[in-house]
């Protein structure tokens, strides 16, 4: 077959970029967000993120990087929450030996409040039941009137030591229950953090914020708590009668201890959930945060990565463990997230264009030449 | 002064080549066909197409041109347009046209006829040598015609009557042609001359010179 002698041309003027695209070229051009510092913590076996770990530590990414250890250890919370069990028992020697301010001095304050909002509901019928027998024991009536019906309104149980006490403490929780007649009563409540967990007097009433829950009427505490603040209580009293009671909480955003011990009670459960990671994020106080779980796997090690920024998760990926290099993966990372913009696309670098523009006059200019058939002038000459 | 990056380089270097393939590709192309004369010694030293030399009746068909002491005659160049493409043998050629449509190529720029009027026979000269010379005359001239489209065939006659006189065979001189060619495609020399043996030929000079190439 005989080949037009412009067919090689054309050929390779019509391939050029696509020889060009194939090639890839030019250098890749990275931006990273100016004065970002990245937090990177590895999760898996140590025998898996300890390789990882000092590939990390060497430099080639457009970011600083801070390795940062997983708030795996609980930290201990300071409490200003007196030791209950001691000072119940203080309470119980002195209502023994008769003294009465003593036991009263003690038990004295919302102690039990603040243990009903902890969740503590056995402490705080205690400390509750003790007071009452104290009060009964100096004659308080009042006291003793309003003590009794916070045990039926809070509807705690009377501990095991009321057989220990006088029967006429016993006789006045009953008495309480009995005027305690009323209907329950809608209690509304709400915080300033969506889906937050509502607790009522120590226990957990399966409904998160907002929502409305009956109470009988009285005193309540009502602790709201959410992943990432810091729980927020509040006592509450709601009527037998007229507009329901509201409530409205206003969580504080959790300390990095907090947040820690919150990530640990998640992470048991769903260690990839984007609420878990954003609680990471916060624990460790990053903004920008990578998570690489190194994962065993039977065909072959494996290398989760999730991108946290301002809380949010935004981008999530998965390699072999062994290859690329960290870097890349981070970089791999970074760019889905669109925290750095990685290579420009061949289409968007004004060479390729210029490249194509002259393949495309090039090739024009040949096919053109290869259908085209120049005019022929003939002349004619008589031989000499 | 700024110099030009590589990238810069290469798109003009390939616009430069794009233009000048565009240009290349605009210009129409000249071709020149050589006619060359069948060569038959007429003596002395000249040659013409035998078909120059046909006699009838022992009389030369050049006789007819002659004045007692004059040559008056015409030679035309012109094509004949045949259907198809036949055989360049005599006898198929005819055949062929006798079955399509021979005919002249119409048109001024597709024939080119000189007149020769009132030559002088200079004494103890052949006419024929004469007019031999004549036609030896126009060797190496360019002709000013038009090479039509198609296959044709390159024709040259000579008559004893004006270029504008309407033809008639009775006073034909003499005529060759060419093989069948689409003059486009030609490179390089054609030859004309009427194929015959014998200078008995005055009915092939009737069929080569008739504009239906039959004749008539």
């Amino acid at each position: 077959m005989r080949r037009h002698p412009l067919a090689l041309p054309a050929a390779l003027a019509l391939g050029l970029p696509f020889l060009l695209a194939s090639c890839g070229g030019g250098p890749s051009r990275t931006s990273a967000a100016s004065g970002l510092t990245l937090t990177v913590a590895l999760a898996g076996p140590a025998a898996l993120t300890a390789p990882l770990r000092s590939r990390l530590d060497k430099p080639g990414l457009p970011l600083e990087l801070r390795l940062a250890e997983l708030p795996n250890q609980p930290v201990a919370v300071a409490t200003t929450r007196p030791d209950t069990t001691r000072l119940l028992a203080d309470a119980r020697a002195a209502y023994v030996d008769a003294d009465l301010p003593r036991c009263l001095e003690l038990l004295a304050g919302d102690q039990a409040t603040v243990a009903l909002a902890e969740g503590e509901v056995q402490l705080a019928a205690r400390l509750l039941f003790w007071r009452l027998a104290c009060q009964v024991a100096a004659q308080d009536d009042a006291a003793a009137r309003a003590d009794a019906a916070a045990l039926v309104s809070l509807e705690l149980p009377l501990p095991a030591e009321v057989d220990g006490v006088s029967p006429e403490v016993e006789a006045r929780v009953t008495a309480a229950e009995r005027a305690a007649g009323a209907p329950a009563r809608p209690l509304f409540i709400d915080a300033d953090a969506d889906a937050a967990e509502v607790s009522v007097d120590g226990r957990r009433r399966g409904c998160v914020t907002p929502c409305t829950v009956d109470v009988r009427p009285g005193d309540h505490v009502v602790r709201v708590e959410a992943d990432g603040r810091t729980p927020a209580h509040r006592v509450i009293r709601v009527e037998p009668s007229g507009p329901r009671g509201e409530v409205h909480l206003t969580l504080p955003p959790a300390s990095p201890a907090l947040a820690g011990a919150q990530w640990r009670r998640r992470a048991a459960l769903a260690p990839d959930d984007p609420r878990t990671l954003a609680l990471l994020a916060s624990a460790l106080r990053s903004r920008s945060l990578v998570l690489l779980t190194a994962l065993p796997r039977s065909r072959g090690d494996r290398l989760r990565g999730a991108l946290v920024l301002d809380g949010s998760v935004v981008a999530r990926a998965e390699w072999p463990l062994g290859a690329p290099e960290p870097q890349r993966t981070l970089r791999d990372l970074l760019v889905r997230g669109k925290l750095v913009t990685g290579e420009r696309p061949l289409y968007r670098r004004p060479a390729f264009w210029v490249v194509v523009a002259g393949a495309a006059a090039l090739a024009a200019t040949v096919s053109a030449l290869i259908v085209f058939e120049p005019e022929i002038e003939t002349r004619l000459r008589i031989k000499p | 002064m700024t110099r030009a990056t590589p990238v810069r380089r290469g798109l003009a270097a390939a616009l430069a080549l794009a233009l000048g393939l565009g240009v290349g590709a605009g210009c129409a192309r000249e071709n020149t066909i050589t006619i060359e004369l069948g060569n038959t010694p007429v003596g002395m030293g000249i040659s013409v197409p035998i078909g120059f030399q046909c006699i009838q009746d022992d009389v030369p068909l050049l006789q007819r041109a002659i004045s007692p002491t004059e040559l008056n005659f015409s030679i035309t160049v012109d094509f004949v347009q045949i259907e198809g493409v036949p055989s360049c043998r005599a006898t198929e050629l005819y055949n062929w046209c006798s079955t399509h449509t021979c005919q002249r190529v119409p048109g001024p720029q597709h024939r080119q006829c000189v007149d020769f009027t009132h030559i002088p026979i200079p004494a103890g000269m052949d006419a024929r040598a004469v007019m031999a010379g004549r036609l030896g005359a126009l060797r190496g001239n360019l002709l000013d015609i038009t090479a039509p489209e198609g296959t044709v065939l390159v024709r040259l006659s000579a008559a004893a009557q004006g270029c504008n006189e309407p033809y008639q065979r009775d006073k034909l001189l003499g005529c060759a042609f060419s093989c069948p060619i689409v003059l486009d495609t030609v490179h390089g020399e054609v030859l004309l001359d009427l194929p015959t043996l014998s200078r008995m030929c005055e009915q092939a000079v009737w069929t080569c010179a008739s504009p239906d190439f039959q004749g008539n």
